[in-house]
């Protein structure tokens, strides 16, 4: 059988922020790396698409460790793994000092507190406590990428990976496959990043519908634990270009959003009250501008020219004038999972995840630094910097424990891998992978199973998923490479999908963004926990993990009298 | 429609636009030498292609347009 051999000490998979991270560092610590990415490394995934801030603390800029600190974990709503929250504050700085000294350019060479114009987010002083560095839009990754190439990383662009190769419970390698020719393609490596992201269904107001959650799935599939997926995420568009997300970075600009009674709705658990405020029909929410000033429209615009934002924001024009109101959508980027909070489990603070070998960073890596909600926390550039370090010096320290490189061997295990692979593409006829696309969509992105939880709907909707993995992913049909990549995609979306609804289950509690209608309440008692999920010979198994003791003393007093707004608050007021 | 149209006058081939989209739409026509527009169904109108193309030879529409989608083929 023809096919392509790499072979490295280490392979990143995904080529955002995370995976340029850890493959220029494990390069700059001398060893041999290939960074793989199913499109184009430097121009995939979340990273390009980001504009806004780097998220950063710096203590020359009179900020107060405490006072960031004690806001991450009341947005979290105590679920916060407080020793990584340390060391995000911490490594923040040096995430942008690289990125500078790496050739990327931002729009104020040497940024400062009052860049950050938080002084305009209305009715919540306490969002924006982190110091924040203006970002060029489309800037950053290129010149990472570029950076990486001169370092020595060995960039293999257009090339999807499917399975992760184990041997002696180890990850030794991985199997793929190039989405032009549909060539299988086996790398050979002594450890693994997986840095290929989150989740999200392809929604259709989601610029990034490339995040199908490949990493949670190959990991899982591999044996690794996974975190967090009962935390969903959505991102609000605005009706009149509903396919057009270049407005959300304009939020925090102008924040005057108001539900159709006029009623205020603030930051902090906005995109709950969101769809909370829909679900009981007292829609629509607007982006109200009718008392804005011309002060305020100037301010915009200037926050939007010194930003460098995104092209969708020049062409479509979002309404913001004076007097006029923009009706807020939730539906059209519904589907996501939190970033940083839905992924591989990390066992130690240099991000090994359970299975010896394999590391993950970046969105897929679940640190749980921000706890329930990612909403409002710091965007996910600076961690994935700070995770993409740390996980390349974890695989480095184990590369470097092993006595003995394991090869890939040229066995029938690894020719079966690659025949089920590339099975969609022999099958002569079967399902459409955009097909069973749609029916995921249609089963999990409705508020009502993502956002509005409840015991009986999950389960409906886990019978649809159980059903779609059972019966149509087994018959997904391909004609080309292009569609091979994409029954790969539906696949892990469905796992996904499967992981998300089982989690949500289990969750018998309601906690930052995951609401249960038949469980309204906090509980502290069973619930300063943590979801594990693994595979086993019985399916899915989901297990319950205690938050250490020693975290408890650092949490926030002012939530321990529960579970206290959004949902149930609106309705009383 | 989506990613609309692509001039193959203004067209240099130069293929930036290729790696700019992530969803794996463009490609480069074997015959032509230029971009064409291989699989519009999976464009998400994020627009890279139009902002990276350095002769503005691509257009993107902002209108998303669904395509007919078979079970069975």
């Amino acid at each position: 059988m023809e096919k392509k051999k790499y072979r490295s000490d280490v392979l990143v998979i995904g080529g955002g922020v995370a995976g340029l991270f850890a493959a220029i560092t494990a390069c700059e610590m001398g060893k041999d790396v290939i960074l793989v990415d199913k499109a184009y490394s430097g121009k995939s995934g979340a990273s390009i698409m980001a504009s806004g801030f780097l998220a950063v603390f710096n203590r020359e800029w009179d900020m107060d460790y405490n006072d960031v600190f004690d806001q991450v974990v009341e947005y979290g709503e105590n679920l916060n793994h407080v020793a990584w929250l340390d060391i995000m504050i911490h490594e923040s700085w040096s995430v942008y000092e690289s990125m500078r000294d790496w050739g990327v350019e931002f729009p104020c060479p040497e940024p400062q507190m009052k860049d950050y114009s938080r002084d305009k987010i209305r009715g919540n002083r306490k969002a924006g406590r982190w110091g924040m560095v203006p970002l060029k839009h489309r800037e950053i990754t290129p010149k990472l990428r570029k950076y990486a190439h001169t370092a020595g990383v060995r960039l293999i662009d257009r090339v999807m990976i499917a399975e992760l190769i184990r041997q002696n419970s180890h990850v030794i390698g991985a199997v793929g496959f190039e989405i032009e020719t549909g060539l299988p393609a086996v790398f050979e490596a002594a450890a693994i990043i997986m840095c290929a992201g989150e989740n999200c269904f392809r929604s259709p107001g989601m610029n990034i519908a490339e995040l199908t959650g490949d990493a949670d799935a190959m990991a899982y599939r591999a044996g690794a634990d996974i975190s967090g997926k009962e935390f969903p995420d959505m991102h609000m568009n605005i009706e009149r270009d509903p396919v057009w997300k270049g407005n959300g970075e304009l939020y925090p600009a102008f924040w005057n959003f108001v539900d159709g009674e006029g009623r205020f709705i603030p930051m902090k658990g906005f995109d709950l009250a969101m769809v909370s405020v829909i679900h009981a029909g007292k829609g629509p929410v607007m982006w109200n501008f009718e008392h804005a000033t011309e002060e305020d429209i100037v301010h915009m615009e200037n926050y939007k020219k010194r930003r460098g934002m995104p092209m969708e924001t020049e062409r479509v024009d979002l309404g913001y004038k004076r007097g006029e109101n923009a009706n807020v959508i939730g539906g059209s980027a519904a589907g996501g999972v939190a970033e940083q909070t839905a992924g591989i489990w990390p066992v130690d603070l240099y991000c090994s995840s359970t299975v010896p070998g394999l590391y993950a960073a970046g969105d897929c890596c679940c640190t749980w630094a921000w706890g329930a909600i990612n909403s409002y926390g710091p965007p996910g550039l600076m961690p994935a910097g700070v995770t993409g370090r740390r996980a390349a010096r974890g695989a480095i320290q184990y590369i470097e424990e092993q006595k003995s490189i394991i090869q890939v061997p040229e066995d029938e295990r690894v020719k079966t891998m690659i025949g089920d692979m590339q099975n969609p593409l022999e099958r002569k006829t079967g399902f459409d992978p955009r097909w069973v696309c749609q029916l995921l969509q249609n089963t999990m992105m409705p508020y009502y199973v993502l956002h509005i939880k409840d015991g009986d709907r999950l389960n409906a909707a886990l019978t649809m998923v159980t059903f779609l993995a059972n019966h149509l992913v087994p018959m997904l049909h391909a004609r080309d490479p292009h569609e091979l990549r994409l029954c790969h995609e539906v696949k892990n979306m469905v796992l996904n999908a499967e992981m998300i609804l089982r989690s949500s289950l289990a969750r018998q509690e309601s906690r930052g963004w995951h609401y249960r209608e038949d469980f309204p309440k906090q509980d502290d008692k069973n619930w300063l926990a943590w979801i594990r999920m693994r595979s086993s010979n019985e399916g899915m198994i989901v297990k319950r993990e205690p938050m250490p003791k020693e975290f408890l003393g650092r949490l926030s007093d002012s939530l321990k009298k529960g579970y206290d707004k959004k949902w149930l608050a609106w309705e009383q007021t | 429609m989506t990613v609309e149209r692509i001039n193959e006058e203004l067209c240099t081939g130069c293929g930036i636009c290729v790696n700019s989209c992530p969803m794996d739409v463009l490609r480069m026509d074997k015959v032509s030498r230029k971009a064409k527009i291989a699989y519009p169904q999976e464009c998400m109108c994020c627009a890279s292609c139009e902002v990276d193309c350095p002769v503005g030879a691509i257009f993107v529409s902002p209108k998303k347009s669904d395509f007919i989608i078979v079970s069975w083929k």
